[in-house]
């Protein structure tokens, strides 16, 4: 469990990410590949780069959602672990003060975090280019 | 009919997640509003993932047309793989995308079927085939579509008849290539470039050409071109690749070769140059079979009896 101890952070020069509406997209540089995670899985991440360690981030789910601390701590070290494989997160110094964090939209039911990953984005990008002239058909019957 | 344009290529390339969002938001919206009974994917593209993304706004059974090569990658970690084991019906637009689709993903078979293309009648007539030996070969100019081999082709058609030209039509990454590559063969100056073409340019183009080559070295999915071509009732020469076997019936609507062999190439390509009946019979006979076979009454009609059946499907995607 050494490696799930300390804080984390995604590398900005590795990935870009956001959590919009509640649902997180990342998608790493170097490759295209796109990653999508809605509810726990998207509150757990904005903890995490926000610089909360893995018992804090456990911890407010347990507290949002409604559900054992342990069952919490168990889900946030399976997806610390999928980000750190995927190098989606790396190991980085604990920031001065964490983040504050508010989640202000509702929690809704619990389901253990699931991160989506489609590592073929740059072949459906290839596959399917914009129509030269698409333009054009503005107005056509 | 109402048409909402989403840029769902342009959000996803460019890696712009805000773009991204409000895109997602906007399809979501649409989506609400809609409440389709269908959700037509025409393509295996970036638009899936917004469906997939949206799907909580409004479930709806989904029907994906295939007409590109079966993915190699279909796993459970794309998204190739992951929109066709949960589409409810797959059309593939040739038997040739078919059987490569089974043959990947065996248990999507059951769900999916074959409507082959389908293009409007032509507005008018075409004109009389051009007796002078006027060639014509267009697409994207990407490695796939083999027009090196074409311009190989066309250096020993151009030895037996000096008269003759290869109109060069599309663009593509490699149009350098191809240009040097006509420059070495020293037939540049017979080679016009057409660059990309309109729909009025393709008709025009056709109407020019006495033939029409299409030497693709990929498998295919189905080949466009040959039945725009035949349309015009112009002779095709092709290659035995995908689906192109079935836009063009060999000896019927024009001649097919085996791919890469430019040899075989020239000398269909002389073939028909030098045989003026045969190759009027094949433009004739192709553009018959290319209206009953491939008309857009039969298109439309297929899709709408597949629009039906799909909607009706109990459980959505």
């Amino acid at each position: 469990m050494t490696e799930l101890q300390g804080t984390f952070a995604p590398d900005p020069a590795e990935v870009v990410a956001k959590v919009i509406d509640g649902e997180l997209i990342v998608i790493r540089l170097d490759d295209g590949t796109y990653y999508a995670m809605g509810g726990a899985g998207a509150a757990a991440w904005t903890l995490l780069a926000a610089g909360h360690d893995l018992d804090a981030v456990a911890a407010t789910l347990a507290g949002r959602y409604g559900i054992p601390l342990e069952r919490a701590r168990e889900d946030v070290a399976t997806l610390v672990r999928e980000l750190l494989a995927e190098r989606l997160l790396a190991p980085a110094p604990a920031p001065a003060s964490p983040g504050a964090t508010t989640f202000t939209d509702p929690a809704g039911a619990y389901e253990p975090p699931r991160l989506e990953v489609y590592r073929d984005m740059g072949n459906l990008l290839a596959l399917d280019p914009p129509t030269p002239g698409i333009d054009d058909l503005t107005g056509r019957p | 009919m109402p048409v909402h344009r989403f840029p769902f290529h342009q959000a996803l390339a460019s890696r712009d997640l805000e773009a991204i969002a409000t895109t997602t938001r906007r399809v979501g919206e649409l989506r609400a509003r809609l409440r389709p009974d269908l959700v037509h994917l025409n393509t295996l593209g970036p638009g899936v993932l917004f469906e997939r993304a949206t799907r909580a706004r409004g479930a709806a059974p989904v029907l994906l047309t295939l007409h590109s090569p079966v993915p190699s990658e279909l796993g459970p970690d794309t998204l190739a793989g992951r929109a066709l084991r949960s589409a409810t019906r797959i059309a593939c637009n040739s038997h040739a995308v078919h059987a490569d689709l089974a043959r990947a993903l065996p248990e999507v078979a059951a769900r999916s079927l074959v409507v082959h293309y389908g293009l409007p009648p032509m507005g008018r007539e075409p004109p009389p085939r051009p007796r002078a030996p006027r060639l014509l070969a267009y697409g994207r100019l990407v490695d796939e579509k083999g027009f090196d081999v074409a311009l190989r082709a066309f250096a020993t058609v151009l030895a037996r008849h000096s008269d003759a030209r290869l109109a060069l039509g599309g663009d593509g990454p490699a149009r350098p290539a191809l240009a040097r590559l006509a420059d070495e063969l020293g037939i540049a100056h017979a080679v016009d470039v057409l660059g990309l073409l309109s729909a009025d340019g393709v008709s025009a183009a056709l109407d020019a050409a006495a033939l029409v080559v299409v030497p693709s070295r990929w498998d295919e999915p189905f080949g466009l071109v040959a039945l725009e071509a035949a349309l015009r009732a112009r002779p095709v020469v092709a290659t035995r690749v995908g689906g192109l076997v079935e836009a063009v019936e060999d000896g019927v609507s024009g001649l097919l070769v085996e791919r890469e062999d430019a040899d075989a190439l020239a000398a269909a390509i002389l073939r028909l140059l030098e045989d003026a009946p045969l190759a009027d019979r094949l433009g004739a006979d192709g553009r018959a079979r290319a209206e009953t076979r491939f008309g857009w009454d039969a298109c439309v009609t297929a899709y709408e009896r597949l629009y039906t059946a799909t909607a009706a499907t109990e459980g959505g995607a």
